[in-house]
């Protein structure tokens, strides 16, 4: 047996397990490759299990040469030492630490922006229909890059929910209600917010999630016309348990 | 700078890749050992045409068969080698399998679904480029000087056959190694990435990323350094999707699985300096001139 085979099949599977079964894949990947990776966790398990335990087979292995790039017969050989140091590193992270969803360092770094979905390809057909109350802050972003004229927007009922995010760029006494969409992973996460304005100027903790409920409405700031959600009630809520959009 | 929260989004950028990536290394691993047990010996290579073109066009798409990267493919250009494929075709198959292959297009387009063009050039640049390296080093006087050792090393000595519980834990092992071996980069890629897109201001990321020749020249420079492995690449380069340009992701997924540290030391197992010299020098020149190409058709 070679306990470091046995090793990466058996720590690498359940890695994927324990965070399929904690809920928390979501937190890395888009929810198409959820099922896939808990099969590859289960596979990667059932490798290990069958190094630790199937009999070693002597006939012929004598008779293989190394291949080129390879340390010879695999069922003795497998990963340096080095390696497997390598190999644990995310072990250790993912088991270690709490999982947790990007927050405002990464919406800062990569910025928020209002209409940055650049390749969403439906944008030119999307409309703001009569019912636009379900509507996510993607659906209002892909809405409002269809049609950037901000009185198309006045007076239509706002609901979403996202996290808080300001900077330079947002005016005193608003905030961006936030979420990051992705396409594939946390790596292609782009953040994307609506701008709403507090309406006793308090502006909630950045990082909090928030239900927004309001109205748009459009207002002359810093020299250029603006919409901005009016709210009737910014309500603290927990983080969801899919907190992206895709 | 709240740099416990930078942290803590680089270890979800981390993992995340890894996560994303993890299915298809596996499945490629496990195609590829499977398709290494199906192919020992002498079957499977009878119906390779004998013809320069057609046996170069065909060595081509063996790689649909085998779709691993550089490390797994090694083996099997020296088996190439041995049973009587010309060299010019055993150096197309290393060139062109680590990316011409069905996992490989999977997870480019997974990574790459918002610019599926992005698959289509990697798909097409690396299947011109490996035929046209391998159309060159065909007309070479004395294709035995391309090999490392003069003649034609001997063909190995094929094991007998194993116990089905015996040969079922010899597949399980080795794939765990393959995979062992390949995630090790991975992590490395991984690491690297995740680390650039939280430290690296995103100006300067953009001031790299935009120009049409100084872009081409990093993401090559970087496909040479991470070596990660061509089935989990497109993750790698995605992250640098928004600030780079397309000719450079296209360089990076073309030329990375062809000529990286990793891959050069493994050719030298089989070919000589001098060929491998050659092919580096053709296949550098090809990626960079498909990267710039496509940056100013691109304008």
């Amino acid at each position: 047996m070679s306990p470091p085979l046995v090793l990466v099949g058996l720590g690498y599977g359940a890695y994927l397990l324990y965070a399929y079964a904690a809920g928390t894949l979501s937190f890395y990947i888009n929810p198409t490759y959820i099922i896939p990776t808990a099969v590859t966790g289960a596979v990667l398990v059932a490798l290990g299990a069958i190094c630790a335990v199937a009999p070693r087979d002597r006939r012929g292995l004598e008779a293989q040469p190394p291949p080129a790039g390879h340390a010879g017969d695999p069922t003795r050989g497998g990963p340096s030492w080095l390696a497997l140091a390598v190999l644990a590193f995310p072990l250790v992270l993912g088991f270690g630490l709490p999982a947790r969803p990007l927050g405002i360092s990464t919406a800062a770094q990569r910025g928020v922006e209002a209409v940055p979905l650049g390749r969403i390809d439906e944008a030119f057909e999307f409309r703001v229909n009569s019912r636009p109350e379900g509507y996510s802050i993607k659906d209002w972003v892909t809405a409002m890059q269809a049609d950037p004229d901000p009185g198309s927007l006045v007076g239509k009922p706002v609901r979403v929910s996202g996290f808080v995010y300001r900077d330079s760029r947002v005016p005193d006494g608003w905030f961006l209600v936030a979420r990051f969409v992705v396409q594939c992973c946390a790596v292609d996460a782009t953040p994307i917010g609506l701008p709403v304005r507090a309406a006793d100027g308090s502006v909630p903790k950045d990082g909090a999630w928030v239900a927004v409920e309001g109205v748009w409405e459009v207002t002359e700031v810093r020299g250029g016309r603006k919409a901005v959600i009016a709210p009737a009630s910014v309500t603290p809520i927990a983080r969801p348990d899919q907190p992206y959009l895709y | 700078m709240n740099w416990l929260g930078r942290a803590q989004d680089g270890v979800t950028i981390f993992l995340g890749i890894l996560i994303e990536a993890i299915p298809f290394l596996l499945l490629g691993v496990l195609v590829s050992q499977a398709l290494a047990l199906a192919l020992r010996g002498d079957r499977g290579l009878s119906w390779l045409p004998r013809g320069r073109l057609g046996s170069l066009l065909s060595l081509t798409g063996l790689g649909m068969l085998f779709p691993v990267c550089e490390c797994g493919n090694v083996p099997v250009a020296r088996r190439l080698v041995t049973r009587g494929v010309p060299v010019a075709g055993a150096m197309v198959f290393l060139l062109s399998a680590p990316a011409l292959n069905p996992v490989v297009a999977l997870s480019s387009y997974a990574a790459f679904r918002d610019n599926p063009a992005m698959v289509a050039y990697r798909l097409g640049f690396t299947f011109l480029i490996a035929l046209g390296v391998g159309l060159v080093l065909s007309f070479h006087p004395h294709p035995d000087e391309l090999l490392r050792h003069r003649g034609r090393p001997p063909a190995p000595v094929e094991a007998t056959s194993p116990t089905p519980a015996g040969a079922l834990r010899r597949f399980a092992a080795a794939a765990l190694s393959e995979f062992g071996e390949m995630a090790a980069v991975l992590v490395v890629g991984g690491a690297v990435a995740a680390l650039t897109q939280m430290l690296v201001p995103r100006g300067v990321l953009l001031g790299l990323g935009q120009g049409p020749v100084l872009s081409v020249v990093v993401m090559m420079a970087f496909a040479v350094v991470l070596s990660v492995c061509s089935t989990v690449d497109a993750f790698v380069a995605l992250a640098y999707a928004s600030t780079f340009s397309d000719g450079s992701l296209a360089a990076f997924l073309v030329y990375g699985p062809m000529i990286d540290i990793k891959s050069i030391l493994l050719m030298l197992t089989v070919f000589s300096p001098k060929a491998v010299v050659l092919v580096t020098l053709l296949v550098t020149e090809a990626a960079f001139l498909v990267g710039v190409g496509l940056n100013y058709l691109g304008r």
